[in-house]
C-alpha cells in the first residue's frame, strides 16, 4: 500500500463519521425540539396566542377573539374520518348552531401539502362558512399539540384552553347517539361550569406534518 | 398476497424502481400464509384498487374435540409501509379490534403481541401497531359433542395507515368439525401460531422477574406533572431475565405504555438497576384536569432482550394512585426517578458507529500535545532501528501496540468495575486523584532522566536475544505511557465514543475502549508495516544524542504541567511534597545509573528492585490531601467571567425569574477546556454579549471528583468534560448542548437565542 492510499482512506473515513455524526446529532435535536413544542397548549392553561392566515388570506389572531368562545377543528378533507363527520354534516351544523350563541368556530388544516385553493374547493362543496386556518408549516399544529383529524380545542372566554380531545365518543362512526364533546363542553362553559371531560383522547388520521 | 406496484410514485426512476422490485421479491418467501377455506379469507382497506390489507381467520385443530379449548386468531398481512394499530394506539389511529361470534363458545381475550412503535411528523406523533404481518389469536373454548360443526365468526374492524389513513372491516367466517379426537391443523397453521405465540408478552413472574413503580409523589392529581419509575429485577438463577437490556436502539421504545384515562405518559429512557440484576424504565407523565378518583393502572409492555440478545417480552401491570384536586401528597425524591439517557438519546449511537469513532479519536490523539512526545520518543526508536531487520522493527510495533491494548483493557476494566460496585465513574476520572497524578509525574521523569542518560534500560553488551527482549518490554512500556497521557487531551474526538461505553455493557465498553487504543497505535504500526516510511529517518548519529535531550525536556514541560494541576487541588504544601517524591525518584536513578555503570552487563537487577519498591513504598506514604475548601482558592479566572460555583438550585431560581443560564463544566486537567476558556470564553465580545442579554453563568469545576456534577454530564450523555449548556428560561428543561470545541461565533449564537427570546416573554 502507498502512502497516499493510506492518507486517502483516513481522510475518507473521517469525512465519512464526520457526516454520519452530524446527521444521528441533527436527528436527536430534531425530536428534542419536537418534544418540547409539545407541551405549550394544556387545559386549564392560557391558551397559545397564534396569528394565522384563512384560505382567503384574512389574517386571524385569538386576541381578536377575546371574551368570545372559540373552537378551533384540526381538519384534513382527505381524511376518511373527517370525510365521515362531513358527509353527516356534523361539524357544519354544529358550528352554525353554536355560532347562534356566539361562538366562533375555525377549522385549521396543517396538512403539509393543502393549498388554500384545495380549501376553497373543499368549503364550496360542503357548503360551510367558517374559515379555515392554513398551517402548511404546522406552527400552529404544533403549538396547539393537535395529532389528528379531526382534533378539537375549545378556548374559553379568558382566552384559557378549556377542552382538547376528540369531537365525540364515537371513533369508528357506530355508536347510535354519540356524546358530542365540543357541543357539551360549550353548554357547560355557556352555563358557567368546567367541561367534564375537560380532555379526551382524540381519534382520527394523524395530522400530515411538514417534515423538519 | 398479490403486490401491484403502487401507482402513486409518478417520479420514481429506473434504479428505485428496480431496488424495489428486489425488496419486494425479497419479502416474498417469508409470506407464505397458511390456506384457508374460502369463507376465512378477506380482504379490505380498498385504495386505488388495491386491498391493502388481507385477513385470514386460522385454528390451531383442524377437528377440535368435544371440551377442550382451541387457539382462534386472525393473521393480518399489510401491503408495504402500511400499518394497523395495537390495544393502545397511541397519539392518533384507532384499536384493532375483533368482534367474535361464536354461539356455545368462550372466546378469551387477544393475546397481543409485543408492538411497534411508529414516530411520524419527526416525533411528533407517536403510535403503536404492526406493519407487514400480525396475528391476533386468543383462546377459545367450545362446550360441543362429537359429530357436530361449529360455527366460527369473526367481524374484524381495523384503521390502516400509511400516509394516508383507511378505515376498513372484513367479516370472516369457517365451519369447524367436533371429532373424538382432537386433529391438529396443517404445519404452516401450527408454525403462524408457535412464531407469533413467541411474540406475545407474558406476565413478569413467568420471567423470574419482580416489577415495581414509583412515582415522584404519593399520588396523580389533575394538573400534575411527575415522573414514574419503573423497577425490573431479576430474580431468578436461571438467567432467562440476567443483564435486561433495551432491545430497540431508541431507548425510549423500551417500554409501549396502555392508555392510562387522563393521564399522557412519555417514555424518557432506561438505566441499569444500581444494585441489583436488573433495569429501570423511567417515564414522564402529564395529567389533565380531569378528576379521576381511585387508583389507575400504569400497564404495558416491556420490550427488552437478556444478556444473550434473546428478546425478553414482559406484560407489565403496577398500581399507578390518583388523589383529587387540591389533595395534599407528599414528594418523593429518588435518583431511579431522572431520565438519564433520553433526552439526548446518548445510546442511540449504533454500535459500529461508535466503534469507528473511537479508532478515529484514538488516531487524532497522536496530534495531541500529551501524546506527542512519547510518540517523539517512538519515532526516535525506531530511527535507532530502521537500518536494522525489519523483523525487529515490526515486533517493536507490536510490542507497543500490545502495551496500548492492555493499558486500555486495564481503564476499561477499571470502569466496569467501579460501575458494577456501585460507584458511576467519568472520563478522565484518574486525574482526580493525586496519587495518580504524583505515579504519572514519576514515571514521565524517569523517562526523561533516561533520555537524558542518567541510566540505560536497553544498554549493556549482553546477548542480542536478551537485549532485544527489554527493548521489546520498553516499547511495551511505552505503549501503556501513551494512554495513560492521552485522557485529559481526548474529549473532542472521544466525547461521544466514551459517552457511549458509560451507557453500555461490558463488552461494548471493552471494544470501544481497545478500538480507541487501536487508533492510537495505528501510526506508529503504520511506519513499521512500511518499509520505506523507517528508512526516510535519517541513520543514527550525534543528532540522535540532541534529539533524545530535547524530548527529555518535553516530558519534563509535560510534568510541569501536571504539578500545576495537582498544585490547583493539593495548594502549595501538597506540591512540595510532590517535589520531594519526584526529587527523591531522581536521586534513586542517578544511583541505579551509577552502579549500572560499573557493572560489566549494564544491568542491575537487584538495585532495581530495591529502588523501585523505594520508589512505590514512597508514593504510598505521600501524604497528598486536596486542600480541604477548593473554594477559598477559587481560581481567579472564574471571578473574571462572573461565573458562579455549579449550583441546580441557584440554576433553577435564575430560570425562574426569566433569566438565560450559561452553564460549563470544565477541569484544569482538561486542555480542552482551557484552550475553549482561553480562546472563546474570556473573548470580550463574550462579555459583551453575556452583559446584553443579561446571562447568569455557573462554572461545574470537576477537577476534584463530584458525584453532583458527574450526574449531570451523564444526563447528556457525556461521560466527562467540557460540557457547555444554554438554558433557555422559557425552556428549561430543554438547554441546548454544545460542542466540545467552542467558537465564539456559536456561543454568541447560543446565547442570542436564549436571551432574544427571553426578551421577547416580558
Amino acid at each position: 500500500m502507498k502512502l497516499s492510499h493510506i492518507l486517502l482512506g483516513i481522510i475518507a473515513v473521517g469525512l465519512a463519521l464526520t457526516l454520519a455524526l452530524h446527521a444521528t446529532s441533527s436527528r436527536a435535536e430534531n425530536l428534542a425540539k419536537s418534544r418540547t413544542l409539545a407541551g405549550p397548549a394544556a387545559v386549564g392553561m392560557p391558551a397559545p396566542d397564534f396569528r394565522a392566515r384563512d384560505e382567503n388570506g384574512v389574517e386571524h389572531r385569538l386576541a381578536d377573539y377575546r371574551d368570545r368562545l372559540v373552537v378551533l377543528e384540526w381538519t384534513n378533507s382527505n381524511c376518511p374520518f373527517v370525510a365521515r363527520h362531513y358527509r353527516k354534516d356534523a361539524m357544519e351544523k354544529l358550528a352554525k348552531k353554536l355560532g347562534a350563541k356566539g361562538v366562533t368556530w375555525l377549522a385549521v388544516n396543517s396538512t403539509h401539502s393543502n393549498t388554500a385553493a384545495e380549501t376553497v374547493a373543499w368549503r364550496d362543496s360542503q357548503g360551510f362558512e367558517y374559515p379555515t386556518l392554513q398551517d402548511n408549516d404546522g406552527t400552529l399544529g404544533r403549538l396547539f399539540g393537535a395529532r389528528t383529524t379531526p382534533h378539537m380545542f375549545v378556548i374559553g372566554p379568558k382566552g384559557l384552553l378549556r377542552y382538547a380531545g376528540a369531537i365525540d365518543n364515537d371513533p369508528r362512526g357506530r355508536v347510535e347517539s354519540p356524546r358530542n364533546y365540543v357541543d357539551e363542553g360549550i353548554s357547560s362553559l355557556l352555563a358557567g361550569s368546567t367541561p367534564d371531560p375537560g380532555s379526551t383522547q382524540p381519534y382520527g388520521c394523524s395530522v400530515k406534518y411538514e417534515r423538519r | 398476497m398479490k403486490r401491484v406496484p403502487d401507482r402513486r410514485f409518478p417520479g420514481i426512476t429506473g434504479f428505485a424502481a428496480v431496488l424495489w422490485l428486489i425488496a419486494a421479491f425479497a419479502a416474498l418467501p417469508v409470506r407464505a400464509a397458511p390456506d384457508v377455506p374460502e369463507g376465512a379469507f378477506g380482504s379490505g382497506a380498498v385504495q386505488s384498487g388495491n386491498a391493502r390489507v388481507e385477513a385470514r381467520l386460522l385454528v390451531d385443530q383442524a377437528a377440535i374435540a368435544p371440551g377442550q379449548s382451541v387457539r382462534v386468531g386472525v393473521l393480518f398481512e399489510l401491503d408495504r409501509d402500511w400499518h394497523i394499530y395495537w390495544r393502545n394506539p397511541g397519539q392518533s389511529g384507532l384499536p384493532t379490534r375483533l368482534d367474535w361470534k361464536t354461539p356455545g363458545a368462550r372466546v378469551g381475550a387477544i393475546r397481543w403481541p409485543a408492538p411497534h412503535v411508529f414516530r411520524e411528523a419527526d416525533g411528533f406523533i407517536t403510535t403503536y401497531g404492526y406493519s407487514d404481518s400480525v396475528l391476533l389469536s386468543s383462546e377459545a373454548h367450545f362446550e360441543a359433542r362429537a359429530g357436530e360443526t361449529l360455527d366460527l365468526a369473526v367481524d374484524v374492524d381495523f384503521l390502516v395507515c400509511k400516509v394516508q389513513c383507511i378505515p376498513g372491516s372484513i367479516a370472516l367466517r369457517r365451519a369447524l368439525p367436533v371429532a373424538e379426537q382432537a386433529q391438529a391443523a396443517d404445519p404452516a397453521t401450527l408454525k403462524a401460531f408457535s412464531e407469533w405465540d413467541a411474540r406475545v408478552p407474558v406476565p413478569v413472574e413467568k420471567h423470574g422477574l419482580t416489577a415495581d413503580a414509583l412515582y415522584s409523589q404519593s399520588a396523580i392529581r389533575p394538573d400534575d406533572r411527575f415522573r414514574a419509575a419503573i423497577s425490573l429485577v431479576c430474580e431468578d438463577d436461571s438467567a432467562t431475565c440476567s443483564g435486561l437490556r433495551p432491545a430497540m436502539r431508541d431507548s425510549s421504545e423500551a417500554f409501549v405504555p396502555d392508555r392510562v384515562e387522563s393521564i399522557e405518559l412519555e417514555v424518557t429512557g432506561t438505566r441499569r438497576h444500581p444494585f441489583a440484576d436488573g433495569l429501570i424504565l423511567t417515564l414522564a407523565g402529564t395529567a389533565s384536569s380531569d378528576e379521576h378518583p381511585g387508583e389507575q393502572r400504569l400497564a404495558g409492555v416491556a420490550v427488552l432482550e437478556n444478556s444473550n440478545g434473546a428478546p425478553v417480552l414482559i406484560e407489565i401491570d403496577l398500581a399507578l394512585p390518583r388523589a383529587a384536586a387540591g389533595t395534599e401528597v407528599v414528594a418523593i425524591d429518588n435518583p431511579w426517578l431522572e431520565p438519564e439517557t433520553a433526552p439526548y438519546h446518548a445510546a442511540a449511537v449504533p454500535l459500529w458507529q461508535a466503534f469507528l469513532l473511537a479508532l478515529l479519536g484514538g488516531l487524532i490523539l497522536n496530534l495531541m500535545p500529551c501524546v506527542l512526545p512519547v510518540l517523539a520518543i517512538k519515532v526516535f526508536g525506531i530511527a535507532e532501528r530502521a537500518h536494522e531487520d525489519r523483523r525487529e522493527v515490526l515486533s517493536h510495533g507490536a510490542a507497543y501496540t500490545i502495551g496500548i491494548l492492555v493499558a486500555m483493557a486495564v481503564l476499561a476494566g477499571v470502569v466496569v468495575g467501579l460501575r458494577a460496585a456501585g460507584t458511576a465513574v467519568g472520563w478522565g476520572f484518574q486525574f482526580q486523584e493525586p496519587i495518580f497524578i504524583a505515579a504519572i509525574c514519576g514515571v514521565l521523569l524517569v523517562f526523561a532522566l533516561n533520555l537524558f542518560g542518567v541510566f540505560e534500560i536497553s544498554a549493556g553488551t549482553g546477548l542480542t536475544s536478551r537485549n532485544a527482549a527489554s527493548g521489546l518490554r520498553r516499547s511495551f512500556f511505552e505503549g501503556l505511557l501513551a494512554v495513560v497521557v492521552a485522557t485529559p487531551c481526548s474529549a473532542p474526538f472521544l466525547g461521544t465514543a466514551v459517552g457511549f461505553a458509560f451507557a453500555s455493557s461490558p463488552p461494548v465498553i471493552f471494544s470501544v475502549f481497545l478500538a480507541i487504543g487501536l487508533g492510537l497505535a495505528a501510526p506508529f504500526v503504520a511506519i513499521t508495516l512500511v518499509p520505506g516510511w523507517a528508512r526516510l529517518i535519517p541513520k543514527s548519529g550525534a543528532w540522535m544524542l540532541h534529539l533524545r535531550a530535547g524530548l527529555g525536556f518535553a516530558l519534563l514541560a509535560t510534568v510541569v504541567w501536571l504539578l500545576w494541576v495537582a498544585g490547583r487541588s493539593l495548594g502549595s504544601d501538597g506540591v512540595i511534597l510532590l517535589l520531594g517524591f519526584l526529587m527523591l525518584l531522581g536521586v534513586a536513578t542517578w544511583i541505579f545509573g551509577a552502579v549500572q555503570e560499573t557493572r560489566e552487563d549494564g544491568r542491575a537487577p537487584g538495585t532495581a528492585l530495591l529502588l523501585s519498591s523505594f520508589a512505590l513504598a514512597a508514593l504510598a506514604w505521600l501524604p497528598l490531601q486536596p486542600i480541604a475548601a477548593p473554594d477559598a482558592n477559587a481560581p481567579a479566572s472564574a471571578d473574571a467571567d462572573g461565573a458562579r460555583p455549579f449550583a441546580p438550585a441557584a440554576i433553577a431560581a435564575e430560570l425562574a425569574l426569566g433569566r438565560p443560564v450559561f452553564v460549563y463544566f470544565t477541569a484544569d486537567w482538561c486542555l480542552t477546556c482551557k484552550v475553549n476558556e482561553h480562546v472563546v470564553l474570556t473573548d470580550p465580545r463574550i462579555a459583551d454579549e453575556l452583559q446584553l442579554h443579561d446571562i447568569a453563568t455557573f462554572k461545574a469545576d470537576w477537577t476534584l471528583r463530584d458525584e453532583e456534577i458527574r450526574r449531570e454530564l451523564a444526563r447528556f450523555g457525556r461521560a466527562g468534560v467540557p460540557m457547555y449548556l444554554v438554558y433557555d428560561p422559557r425552556n428549561p428543561s430543554q438547554p441546548k448542548l454544545l460542542p466540545e470545541l467552542l467558537t465564539v461565533d456559536l456561543l454568541i449564537d447560543a446565547f442570542r437565542s436564549a436571551g432574544t427570546r427571553a426578551a421577547n416573554r416580558s
